[in-house]
């Protein structure tokens, strides 16, 4: 028996050296063993070189791309889709929930496509402040150094200003850009805080933007836009028209595409997929229902925003095709195909921006006064996605007199101009901030198609995730 | 690619095999003899167990069996056989002699296997501290409907819930004893043959709305002998990290020792489809003051603008010309031979299946096609089949009396194609459930000029463009593992066990040029994907037992082993968009596109367990099991798992009373640890490789995407149960299990917030952390009788019964260590206190028609409102079945030659999303409680809510899912013997017809509550979403022995 004993005590002893070799950390055996190399995922250290550094600033304008006309996904629609539908500029032919309740200006704040707009806009911020420090310590002997930081800038000033544009006040700007993976949990801002600090962010790229090349006089006129817009938010009309009065009105930054890196989404989510509706001010199909407020996109039938149904006529019978709901009669526009390059920032912008300044100064029909500045832009052959504007089909306008009727009339001419470009809610918003409007008066009311009535929403929420920022509190005002 | 992994196993394969290298061998005594019945008919795969030794074997054909180098002095014999009563002897045995010793069984009426497969290797039930479920395969195959392994799982044991997939070849979800993971896998690993199988859920790279398979029903169920269900850590923990959800333990069948059996089979059967299709609802009526034809709604016409004409009911499902709905097919044929000798045993079998789902082009399309000249391909016609074979050889040998050999090897090829269905735009049931109250809704519309076709009641387009996409997927898979098992002494047994499943797998999403629905401007210029991917699933296994009386009633057995496990994944697909005419392959696309991914994860472990048996009737099991693993957090080592079990068997004590009645007591109780590990990338931080347009040019790029965790570590779920099993009246068992099962180290996906930016597309959002606490409590009950057993007829029920209660304990804390916000979700929350994925919404609190018109509408002024509705989010219902119950009777007749069974089951204690309903009212604007003004008050509160309240609350669309169906219902006759020698040339034969799922009893306005459309994505919030129902099977068989 001692024998039979002693002999299993041996094995066991030998068995447990080994498996104990085995688990040592660092045991060759063991670590061989585990040793699971990914191909898939880039790993971070592979970032720090020269081509590193390019490949995450080109991976920047990427992320800036997705929160304009970029690449869709389902659920993925930038602000400026998702913006527009909450104002009067989409509606929504879909089946998704989530697209009827912005339609609806009743968004809660775990409404999944508002979050990953609001989640895109910040992952410009991140990925900008990740490639510039990369940039300056990899690229120094990149002659266009200057240029692509100003434009990383340019990005990120856009981002803030259509965080502001777009959300309600409580945007928090975390910092998630270390490569250790640290996250800085930011505070909640106002608006005004987030505009501001869009300014200084473009502040900074128009410093840098100082070479007189093509390609740098490009970037600097973008970010003097996106600046302006910026003095906007803020209620700076006067400095935002004179800084747009130097961007001359044929500038235009576009953003790109094409069909095997990414296609136009106003093309692909509205056009193909039939998911958004041209806006109007009635709906319903042949309900007939009144959208009060709605600027009618669709029936203006407007040289700028070529709008129409898809009709067969099938024995004599006209069969209008429907959104991808199956139900509504589906309106789309043709103002841009698959890779039709979107312009972020232009001349016509930069105009916009004067005309209202000299609005706001009583500048109405005199030199660079609202008229003429809005007659030009119509008066002119001008480029817009698929579009080039026939100034017969755009007769200039007569001045109708009174303040708020030109208000009217210049924002009106806004939304043409810039129709899905992320600009009509900030619009909306600062008629009911800046120029005393009730929002009822502005935004869609009444019955909605779909059911219900129009809510009550003046702007994006604050998404719920973002409570998992300890010092977020969500939306601090929800008043425009 | 191979020797990657080769070359460190070869290293630890030697190591490994140094360890139990014989010292020396003694010449020592054998025990041979033979187990009959008490009649005298011999007993084959009766286990014969040296009682406190690594010794044992098994019964041949003619019962007989040998304990070779059996060690001198007293020793004691235990059979064990299903269907009898165990037997114990004792002999003294003297140096080199052979020792006689034959045993007669008494039968028992109570069914139960006594010996179950372990981690440590085949153990008397009685021995374990823990419930061990065992499920004789070999008998369900014979006498039931199963297309798959899943459908064996269902409805068969306590505590284990199959929700299985409706469409052919589609999979299903596996819960044992509720959900422990908030993020994580809730699924049961499954090991065959000792190995680590592949059981990959949602396994295809294919978009069909839903309907995925699972790599589990790869298996074919004739080729197994015997499942085993170890139900949580308690038993699990020596299967290691991955563990924690139970382990589904497949043992294939053997060849015996004996005479050559051949056994064929054939069955044939249709599959048609009774499911209470909902129809569609319209109010047809016009504005008051105008003739003009309009829609409106209940609502509409309550507030007086329309005025409601009639009310259009329809649906395609109703209409033979026009549903898609038909007959299916199932045919199955195989055959099998086992045999062999002592030294040599084999079985070897090979299979045909194939069956063509409910789904077929409706009459209405095939004259369109037909006119229009578009070809009707077989995809076209019948969308929804599968075509399967599988063969394997089993061998066993016994080169020496000391070492058994074994290899395994099984190899599977089946074509399954699936109809895009459920959650998807361009799928059959947006459309079938769709559609309008009539059936002249107008035509398909299209862009590219092609002609218009009607719609015939179908939403936006009909099922012949549906039907035209091509979801096809080819599996080719192969497991097989070698075995060895070396006893160089009586007191010693040492395993060894190499093994690999692996699967190649090719996905084919194909809809031709100018073929499909028209989805969007490109879908009908078609495209193709061919995605392949190859699945690998590597196990070496080690372990030795030895064996030692420390004195007449104390034994001890020690066991040690390692076990290594090595998963791969990798996958290439290439898509080509806007084919050439013709074109079938991505090659021809002009919109190219590839991608690939990988995923890896090793485990290697390694475990002690020593277990202290008293008297062969108290068993005390401790053990300890560490492990590294390839995904934990650099900054993790190892995991170390506990375990103690206590098996008593009250009853055999002498102090015990003596009580007629009972035939046997025992106790058990076990405590054990298991986890599961974190996904294959989770701890890491990482970028990925992106091509963008810049400028004009595509470039490509580079994005941050996750930030990663080097603290990661595995989920960690401890468990203990207890409870006894009895036996009484000689006919009679019951067993009783309650469990606690805690989860602490719950990966959550922390939500990075937003404002960080983090991520790519959906990845990178948030971070798998160790955050969470999840608690579940049940039990489980089982009650088997054989109520009355005479010689013509007998009567046996086997009734079960199960509970859980499952609670959220704690989210976890941020960096301030303020408890973390609950995740909320449109239907569900984890919150503190409340189960997983439970149902949470604004409550429907009654509706009273005040104005009298039958018309339930929402009012903001309160004096008018009719649709009463809390104001604040709460939490309704379990989103999946808390309780469970089955009934099994079994009747004999003729002389117990004709056997009828049934199964019916319960699941109960939950809510069901009704989500096609849900659609249907909220965008289809057809659903009955919104259009129809007949219907009740219970189904227009619903719509309003949803539609017309501010708080659009689903409420009323989680509906009670409380269900009794009737599972299955089985006749098997047993020809006479002397009919099949002289008519079929067959030693034995019977024939089976077999129904499953033949009536459900529900309170659920839906189609099914057990249906879900994503089955085989295996969701923890399963719903119906446009889904098909569950076909109804009639299959006859023939079983015949040679």
């Amino acid at each position: 028996m001692r024998n039979r004993y002693s002999e299993v005590g041996r094995v066991l002893a030998v068995a447990g050296i080994i498996a104990a070799a085995a688990f040592v950390p660092g045991c060759d055996v063991s670590d061989r063993l585990l040793k699971a190399t990914d191909p898939d995922p880039v790993n971070p250290n592979d970032v720090q070189s020269a081509d590193g550094a390019e490949g995450v600033r080109i991976g920047a304008m990427d992320r800036w791309k997705r929160t304009t006309g970029g690449p869709y996904g389902n659920g993925s629609e930038s602000t400026w889709m998702f913006g527009g539908l909450l104002v009067d500029e989409w509606g929504t032919g879909s089946t998704f929930v989530q697209n009827d309740q912005v339609d609806k200006r009743a968004t809660p704040a775990d409404n999944g496509t508002v979050t990953t707009a609001f989640r895109a806009l910040h992952r410009v911020r991140t990925s900008v402040n990740q490639a510039i420090p990369l940039m300056v310590k990899w690229r120094q002997n990149d002659a266009a150094l200057n240029t692509k930081i100003a434009e990383l800038l340019l990005a990120r000033a856009y981002a803030e200003m259509q965080l502001a544009s777009d959300f309600c006040n409580g945007i928090p700007l975390s910092d998630a850009s270390a490569l250790d993976g640290t996250i800085i949990e930011g505070d909640p801002m106002t608006v005004d805080q987030v505009f501001t600090k869009s300014i200084a962010t473009a502040d900074s790229g128009i410093g840098l933007a100082i070479a007189t090349d093509t390609a740098t006089v490009n970037v600097l006129n973008a970010l003097k836009v996106i600046k302006s817009r910026a003095l906007l938010g803020l209620n700076q009309v006067a400095a935002a028209g004179a800084l747009a009065a130097t961007v001359p009105t044929t500038f235009v930054y576009n953003h790109t595409f094409s069909t095997n890196a990414g296609t136009n989404s106003i093309w692909s989510i509205a056009r193909s997929n039939r998911r958004y509706l041209v806006g109007d001010s009635i709906e319903g199909n042949a309900r007939n229902i009144l959208v009060a407020n709605a600027i009618p996109f669709f029936s203006a039938q407007d040289n700028r925003l070529p709008a129409k149904y898809t009709i067969a006529i099938v024995g004599g019978k006209p069969d209008t095709t429907k959104s991808q709901d199956g139900l509504t009669l589906s309106r789309t526009t043709d103002l841009y195909d698959e890779t039709t390059s979107i312009p972020v920032a232009s001349g016509i912008d930069a105009r916009l921006i004067e005309a209202e300044a000299a609005l706001a100064a009583g500048n109405v029909n005199g030199a660079n006064g609202l008229m003429p500045i809005l007659n030009a832009l119509r008066g002119t052959a001008r480029s817009l996605g698929t579009v080039t504007t026939s100034p017969a089909a755009l007769p200039a306008l007569a001045d109708p007199g009174t303040t708020t009727l030109r208000q009217n009339l210049l924002f009106r001419e806004w939304a043409f101009w810039t129709f899905s470009r992320g600009q009509r809610l900030g619009i909306m918003r600062r008629l009911v901030r800046y120029y005393g409007r009730a929002s009822t008066s502005v935004y869609p009311e009444g019955p909605h198609y779909r059911g219900g009535v129009y809510g009550t929403d003046l702007q994006l929420p604050i998404p719920a995730d973002e409570l998992y920022n300890s010092k977020s509190k969500g939306c601090t005002d929800r008043n425009a | 690619m191979a020797a990657r992994w080769l070359k460190p196993l070869a290293v630890f394969s030697t190591i490994a095999l140094c360890v139990v290298a014989p010292r020396s061998a003694a010449a020592q005594a054998s025990i041979m003899g033979r187990v009959t019945a008490q009649d005298g008919e011999p007993l084959q795969q009766a286990r014969v167990l040296l009682v406190g030794t690594a010794l044992s074997t098994v019964t041949g054909q003619d019962g007989r069996y040998a304990l070779r180098n059996v060690p001198v002095g007293p020793q004691t014999v235990r059979v064990l056989r299903v269907g009898y009563r165990e037997q114990k002897k004792a002999a003294t045995v003297g140096t080199n002699a052979t020792v006689g010793m034959d045993f007669a069984l008494e039968r028992s009426v109570v069914q139960l296997e006594e010996i179950v497969s372990t981690a440590t290797g085949s153990r008397p039930r009685e021995e374990l501290g823990n419930s061990v479920a065992s499920i004789n395969t070999t008998k369900v195959t014979e006498q039931s409907v199963v297309a798959n392994l899943q459908d064996v799982l269902a409805a068969r044991v306590p505590g284990v819930t199959v929700q299985t997939g409706q469409q052919t070849g589609s999979g299903g979800r596996v819960r044992i004893r509720g959900n422990s993971s908030l993020n994580l896998s809730n699924e049961p690993i499954y090991i065959i043959d000792g190995i680590r199988m592949t059981s990959q859920t949602n396994s295809s790279n294919l978009f069909t709305g839903g309907s995925q398979p699972v790599r589990v029903n790869d298996l074919n169920p004739e080729e197994i002998e015997n499942i085993e269900i170890v139900k949580g850590p308690s038993a699990a923990t020596l299967y290691g990290t991955d563990a924690a959800n139970g382990v589904i333990v497949i043992t294939t069948k053997r060849g015996r020792a004996g005479a050559t059996r051949w056994t064929t089979y054939g069955e044939g059967g249709i599959l048609k489809d009774y499911s209470d299709y909902p129809y569609n609802y319209t109010i047809a009526g016009h504005s008051p003051g105008l003739a003009t034809y309009r829609e409106c709604t209940n609502s509409v016409v309550a507030a007086g603008t329309c005025v409601r004409d009639s009310v259009r009911i329809y649906s395609p499902l109703h209409d033979p010309d026009a549903t898609p709905v038909g007959t299916g097919y199932r045919n199955q044929i195989g055959v099998n031979v086992a045999g062999g000798n002592e030294a040599v045993r084999y079985f070897l079998s090979g299979e045909g299946e194939n069956e063509t789902n409910v789904l077929t082009l409706p009459g209405f399309e095939r004259r369109r096609m037909n006119t229009q000249g578009i070809p009707i391909r077989d995809y076209n016609n019948r969308p929804n089949a599968l075509e399967k074979y599988s063969t394997r050889a089993n061998i066993n040998t016994s080169p020496t009396s000391q070492l058994d050999l074994s290899i395994s090897s099984g190899l599977v090829v089946s074509n399954t194609r699936f109809v895009t269905e459920s959650n998807a735009t361009a799928g059959l049931g947006s459309q079938i459930f769709g559609g309008k109250g009539y059936k002249d809704n107008g035509n398909v519309s299209f862009s590219d000029g092609t002609p218009a076709s009607p719609l015939t009641g179908y939403r936006a387009w009909t099922p012949g463009y549906t039907f035209q996409e091509l979801n096809q997927q080819r599996v080719t898979r192969v497991i097989t593992s070698g075995s060895a098992d070396w006893r160089p002494r009586s007191w010693m047994q040492n395993r060894a066990t190499l093994g690999v499943d692996y699967t190649s797998r090719m996905d084919i999403n194909l809809n031709r040029k100018g073929e499909g629905p028209p989805l969007n401007a490109t879908y009908r210029l078609g495209f193709a994907d061919d995605s392949r991917s190859a699945i690998r699933n590597l196990t070496f296994d080690l372990g030795s037992t030895s064996t030692w009386h420390a004195n007449t009633w104390t034994a001890l057995r020690t066991t040690v082993g390692t076990q290594y496990v090595n998963y791969y994944f990798e996958a290439n697909d290439a898509f080509g968009g806007r084919l050439a005419p013709g074109a079938q392959t991505p090659n021809s696309g002009s919109v190219p596109s590839v991608g690939t991914s990988t995923t890896l994860t090793k485990t290697l472990g390694a475990f002690v367990e020593e277990q202290v048996g008293m008297h062969d009737r108290l068993f005390v099991t401790g053990a300890l099991r560490s492990d590294q693993n390839s995904a934990f957090g650099t900054k993790f080592q190892r995991v170390i798992y506990p375990k103690l079990s206590v098996s008593w068997i009250a009853s055999d004590e002498s102090y015990f009373p003596s009580l007629s009645w009972l035939d046997q007591l025992r106790l058990r109780s076990a405590y054990g640890k298991s986890g599961v590990q974190p996904g294959s990338n989770d701890a890491l931080r990482t970028f990925s490789g992106i091509t963008t347009n810049y400028k004009g040019a595509d470039t490509p790029a580079v994005g941050y995407n996750l930030i990663g965790n080097d603290l990661l570590r595995p989920e960690q779920t401890s468990e203990i149960e207890a409870g006894f099993d009895v036996r009484f009246l000689r006919r009679a068992n019951a067993e009783l299990t309650f469990y606690r099962k805690n989860t602490r180290d719950a990966l959550i996906d922390f939500t990075i917030p937003p404002s960080a930016g983090t991520g790519n597309g959906n990845q990178g959002t948030t971070v798998r952390r160790n955050l969470g606490a999840v608690r579940n409590t049940g039990f489980e009950a089982l009650v088997s009788s054989q109520v009355f057993d005479m010689p013509a007829v007998g009567l046996d029920v086997t009734v079960t019964y199960s509970a859980n209660n499952n609670k959220l304990m704690t989210m976890g804390k941020d960096v301030n260590g303020n408890p973390l916000p609950p995740v909320i979700s449109t239907t569900t929350r984890a919150q503190v206190g409340y189960p997983l994925f439970g149902f949470w919404a604004q409550p429907i609190l009654g509706w009273q028609d005040k104005d009298g018109n039958g018309i339930l509408t929402y009012n903001a002024d309160p004096a008018l409102n009719e649709v009463f509705i809390g104001k604040d989010t709460i939490y309704r219902a379990y989103s999946s079945p808390r309780y469970t119950a089955t009934l099994l009777p079994g009747l004999d007749l003729l002389d117990k030659t004709l056997r009828v069974v049934a199964l019916f089951e319960y699941k109960g204690g939950f809510k069901y999303y009704n989500q096609t309903e849900r659609i249907r009212c909220a965008s289809r604007n057809n659903c009955n409680g919104l259009m129809n003004p007949n219907a009740s008050f219970e189904e227009q509160a619903m719509a309003v809510a949803h539609l017309v309240s501010p708080s659009t609350t689903l409420d009323g669309f989680f509906q009670p899912g409380a269900f009794v169906r009737w599972r299955e219902m089985n006749v098997t006759y047993t020809i006479p013997n002397t009919f099949a020698a002289r008519y079929m040339r067959a030693n034995r034969a019977s024939v089976n017809f077999a129904a499953r799922n033949l009536h459900l009893w529900t309170k659920y306005r839906g189609l099914d509550p057990e249906i879900a459309f994503a089955a085989g994505e295996s969701p923890n919030v399963p719903n119906e979403f446009q889904t098909m129902g569950t076909p109804t099977y009639f299959v006859l068989r023939l079983n015949l022995g040679f």
